[in-house]
């Protein structure tokens, strides 16, 4: 077929663009992957009361939020072909470091029979992977989200809807977390949240594709 | 994004873009004589740009055309007016060359010499080539809605009212109808070709 007959057939009756509403797609992906990891924290808490969110150590929240906000903005450019992302991932790096070095002033301070136990916590060995689980419904909203979009950079895409996810997942599982210490948050909760962006960039390349 | 353009994009950027990027603006607009004329401008920005990264497979080099083409369409929503036309379309193409690859297994390849792409082809726009797309099997394979949807409005020459007074569906049906259809031929164009 000639260039000029298929551009024909395409320019046919075209219309107007439609309209690409990226922040709609995420806000749905957003309250879908929410509700989801809330909801499995409040049922494995046996507490449904939103109340149970005021016990929820702040600064898990706060974390948990920061990288929320970085994912967002990754995740939201990179559903486009031309993406500017060198902002949210510099502030993605400052958040995690500052927390990092809430961590490493928390293990300097304490005295040295407790940095195992703040370290570990009782814990250690399923916060990271319970935080992958509970992002889970949240990565897969994200995906569906970009592949109704445009992503051109597919594995650094499925890598901001991994961190997109993992913050949700972890802002879930802060629910049911029962440690204490900044240095167990910036470990695990980082790792988990890791894990999610790993599946993500590995998941990209693959279902992304268009 | 713009220092990293190929020279096809970048060279000549500045009248070549503004162009562009002027008839796009009237063809999102619905200006379809407008979007016939940007979209055969940069069928020859693409042709230049893949003959040059397609060393070995000339032959193959339209049909990719046609393949960006086609998903520049379906994505044009995608274009945020504040960014430069080029880099968008260089995104996309980039993209769907990337995929070319990916389905025949030639990673390598995005790395050939691109000294031995005869000029001649490079120069050369008396004949307007042809791909391998044959339209009437791929509509073919599309589900009977989808298949008369396109067949009326962009076929037949009806306008989307007309396609719609015929088969007894709202504009807006008739709309996704074509819509899902092109999206299904751009799955089908990857397997068939």
């Amino acid at each position: 077929m000639k260039t000029k007959d298929f551009i024909d057939f395409l320019a046919t009756d075209a219309g107007p663009a439609p309209a690409f509403n990226v922040s709609l797609k995420f806000r749905t992906a957003l309250l879908a992957g929410l509700a989801a990891s809330l909801g499995i924290g409040m049922m494995a808490n046996g507490n449904a009361s939103p109340a149970i969110l005021w016990v929820v150590r702040w600064y898990k929240v706060a974390y948990a939020l920061s990288i929320l906000a970085c994912g967002w903005f990754m995740v939201t450019q990179l559903a486009r072909p031309i993406s500017r992302i060198a902002k949210p991932l510099w502030a993605l790096a400052l958040v995690v470091l500052v927390m990092a070095g809430f961590g490493v002033s928390t293990w300097v301070a304490a005295p040295a029979d407790q940095v195992s136990a703040l370290f570990l916590g009782q814990t250690w060995q399923v916060c990271s992977l319970l935080i992958l689980a509970f992002s889970l419904p949240a990565l897969a909203a994200a995906l569906w989200a970009l592949r109704t979009l445009a992503p051109t950079r597919l594995r650094l895409a499925g890598f901001a809807a991994g961190i997109f996810a993992g913050a949700q997942g972890a802002l879930g599982y802060a629910v049911i977390c029962p440690e204490e210490s900044f240095l167990f948050v910036a470990v695990w909760y980082t790792l988990g949240i890791a894990l999610s962006a790993l599946l993500g960039m590995l998941l990209g390349p693959k279902v992304l594709r268009w | 994004m713009a220092n990293d353009m190929p020279r096809e994009f970048s060279a000549r950027l500045g009248t070549v873009e503004s162009e562009l990027r002027a008839l796009w603006l009237q063809a999102q607009a619905g200006d379809e004589a407008a979007y016939r004329d940007v979209l055969g401008r940069i069928a020859r920005l693409l042709r230049a740009y893949l003959r040059r990264r397609m060393a070995g497979w000339q032959d193959d080099v339209e049909d990719l055309v046609q393949e960006c083409l086609l998903a520049l369409h379906l994505q044009r929503a995608s274009y945020d007016p504040a960014q430069p036309l080029s880099a968008w379309v260089y995104a996309i193409s980039r993209h769907k060359l990337i995929d070319f690859w990916r389905r025949n297994r030639r990673y390598g390849a995005l790395n050939d010499s691109i000294d031995d792409v005869d000029e001649l082809l490079l120069a050369g726009e008396a004949i307007e080539p042809m791909s391998h797309v044959d339209l009437a099997r791929l509509l073919s394979l599309l589900p009977e809605a989808q298949r008369r949807a396109i067949e009326l409005t962009k076929l037949e020459g009806l306008s989307v009212a007309e396609a719609a007074a015929r088969i007894g569906m709202t504009e807006g049906a008739i709309r996704v109808q074509v819509h899902r259809g092109l999206k299904r031929l751009s799955l089908l164009v990857k397997v068939v070709i």
